[in-house]
């Protein structure tokens, strides 16, 4: 106990060089919480993007693929769901409801989604969460839309604003609906989601969009049918891109699962979303395990100034080896004392960087949360990382016993003579 | 006359690869005597004191101290040995600037149970112990006790010094050149409040210094050149 006054002690002495020695490991347990904060809590935010639906149905690719255009909105679709397959689908007996999804527009660079109102009732992210209006109704009329958040921020939207859409998902587009404008009736709460970088309209107004289109243009003259016009027509749609849907009990999944690959009107496929997004994960991985390696050697770089700190201080402090040989000290204590020293730096930078951590986390927080949708929750330390902390403890002690042996050395050849 | 505290006998040493430097026939300390040592410098004098504190193992030879063969304890219990039975007072910068006056007086104590419950047996703390010894050594100031070390005169740093060699009454106090730094009025001031609290705590004073000025006020006198045959032999070459 005594030697642990001692060290602190000397350090205080040398208060600059050991300040500036906690302050990096201060910093560099900082940068590896938050990197495991951001990694975690990304992870989670990831596999939460859709959550309470129990299938994802497509035209026959990969699970990933699927998962991409019908949840992420990145890529498209091979190929389409015909309307009468889906319809059979929807009606399959287990089948409590079924999110219809038809992509292939878009709005300056947004993706547009048709899709009905089932999608309002039944869609849920996160922690079962429900999405919400933040202003105006899910759409009513055949040219209503409804924006997610990213979008009416970023266009500048309103209720009531109109925008004309464009054929393809390109931002920049050469073909667009002008003669068929919708007018937003509702915009969506923040979901930390792609949804809110989407367009929604409904299934009809989607086929109102195409409804005079031949070959992938446009009709001219004539054949070109107006925005009223479109009204008066049967708009059933021919084709979705992919459904998503709910059981009526979970433990059906497989048995539907199957029933839908096994579908003989066309070839189709249905994925359980948790183990596409296992999936798609274990890919974007690499990159997350990749910034915790980084983190980790910024830690190793902060303990090795540690190192260098102390080491370079052993010569000019072997008259105070001596003095403490001199009074009973043992080589043993010498070699204790040096090593305290450096737990005492270790755990002093570990304490003030668990601070600094949380004092960025409370600062960072809202503008997380408003700039990427991303909440991240302000827990204490959870085991992972204790075992983390205790681990750079123990690697610092490690460490630490290079110079304490330095000194250990140094002191049973000076014995009681100084030298300096 | 008093039992034997020190007892050198045909110890011999060299450093590795370096010819004899010590090789003393026969060396005898008094408990309670005063004896100066007189060495010019590199004539094996911190070399003997590293052997007199188990520091260093004599090539051949016994040392005992207090009855005791140093070399054939182990370096643990030679430590422990020196903490218990020897204090220290070296030529100059003797105190841990980190640490307060009265703290760097204590340290022995810290290290060593006997000393302590010495320590403790006449005090009612170790702290008082430290007041009581600075105070006959002339520090009793407040002020004074209250600066840090850094800021003592020299003089001041040696007398707090010697308070730390002499808490806990060790039966040998061990000075190296403790005046060397210090103008002559203030040394034979040194010199007699060391005498004063060695013979109260009942400790035997080793003192090595190359000044033959302060022989008169010792004991006993002796030149290392009279006592290790290494260096006449030498001369003789």
């Amino acid at each position: 106990m005594y030697l642990l006054r001692l060290a602190i002690k000397s350090l205080a002495n040398r208060r600059f060089s050991a300040i500036l020695t906690v302050l990096a490991i201060a910093l560099s347990v900082t940068l590896l919480l938050a990197v495991e904060k951001v990694r975690t809590e990304a992870r989670a935010s990831f596999t939460s993007t859709i959550s309470g639906t129990d299938l994802i149905v497509g035209a026959r690719s990969g699970s990933v693929q699927l998962l991409l255009y019908s949840v992420f909105r990145i890529g498209n679709a091979t190929n389409n769901i015909r309307w009468d397959s889906y319809q059979q689908v929807a009606e399959h007996p287990r089948v409590a409801w079924a999110i219809p999804i038809s992509l292939g527009d878009s709005h300056r660079g947004f993706r547009v989604m048709g899709t009905s109102a089932s999608y309002f009732e039944h869609y849920r992210h996160g922690r079962d969460q429900a999405l919400e209006m933040a202003r105006g109704a899910p759409f009513n009329d055949l040219y209503d839309a409804v924006l997610g958040a990213d979008v009416a921020r970023e266009l500048g939207y309103a209720l009531n604003s109109e925008l004309v859409l464009a054929h393809g998902t390109g931002s920049v587009s050469f073909v667009d609906h002008g003669d068929k404008p919708f007018r937003v009736s509702g915009i969506l709460r923040k979901t930390g989601t792609p949804v809110d970088r989407t367009i929604h309209i409904s299934l009809q107004g989607m086929e109102a969009l195409h409804v005079d289109w031949q070959q992938g243009m446009p009709a001219r003259g004539a054949a070109s049918v107006s925005a009223e016009q479109a009204r008066e027509m049967d708009l059933t749609p021919k084709a979705i891109t992919a459904v998503l849907l709910g059981l009526t009990s979970r433990i059906s999944t497989f048995a539907v699962q199957r029933d839908i690959n096994q579908f003989g009107g066309e070839p189709l496929q249905a994925v359980l979303p948790g183990v596409a997004l296992q999936e798609l994960w274990s890919l974007l991985g690499m990159a997350e395990k990749a910034l915790f390696i980084v983190s980790l050697f910024v830690v190793l770089t902060g303990l090795v100034g540690m190192l260098t700190a102390i080491l370079s201080s052993l010569n000019e402090r072997r008259r105070e080896m001596a003095i403490l040989r001199s009074v009973g000290a043992k080589p043993r204590h010498v070699f204790s004392l040096l090593l305290l020293e450096a737990a005492s730096l270790a755990l002093a930078g570990i304490v003030l960087g668990l601070g600094l951590m949380y004092l960025c986390l409370w600062l960072a927080q809202p503008l997380i949360l408003s700039r990427y949708g991303l909440f991240i929750a302000i827990t204490p330390p959870g085991l992972y990382e204790w075992a983390l902390l205790s681990a750079i403890l123990a690697a610092s002690i490690l460490m630490g016993s290079v110079p304490a042996w330095r000194a250990y050395r140094q002191s049973l050849a000076d014995g009681l003579s100084i030298r300096t | 006359m008093q039992p034997v505290l020190i007892q050198l006998d045909a110890v011999t040493f060299a450093w590795p690869g370096q010819p004899r430097l010590l090789d003393i026939h026969s060396f005898a300390l008094y408990r309670g005597e005063r004896v100066f040592l007189k060495g010019p410098s590199g004539s094996g004098k911190t070399t003997l004191l590293g052997l007199l504190g188990g520091v260093l193992l004599p090539d051949s030879g016994s040392i005992r101290l207090l009855e005791k063969s140093l070399p054939e304890l182990s370096a643990a219990a030679r430590d422990r040995f020196r903490a218990d039975h020897t204090g220290y007072i070296f030529q100059m910068f003797n105190l841990l600037p980190y640490l307060s006056l009265v703290e760097n007086v204590t340290l022995p104590c810290r290290f060593s149970a006997v000393r302590r419950e010495r320590a403790l047996a006449r005090s009612a703390s170790l702290e008082q112990a430290a007041l009581d010894l600075l105070a006959g050594l002339g520090l009793s100031d407040p002020q004074l006790l209250r600066r840090s070390v850094t800021e003592l005169s020299i003089g001041q740093q040696q007398r707090v010094a010697a308070a730390r060699a002499l808490i806990g009454n060790p039966e040998l106090v061990i000075a190296d050149e403790p005046t060397s730094a210090l103008d002559t009025d203030s040394r034979e001031a040194f010199l007699r409040l060391l005498f004063a609290e060695c013979e109260r705590g009942g400790s035997s004073l080793l003192f090595v210094s190359h000044d033959s000025s302060l022989e008169p006020l010792f004991d006993r006198a002796l030149s290392l050149k009279d006592i290790n045959r290494a260096a006449t032999s030498r001369e003789v070459l």
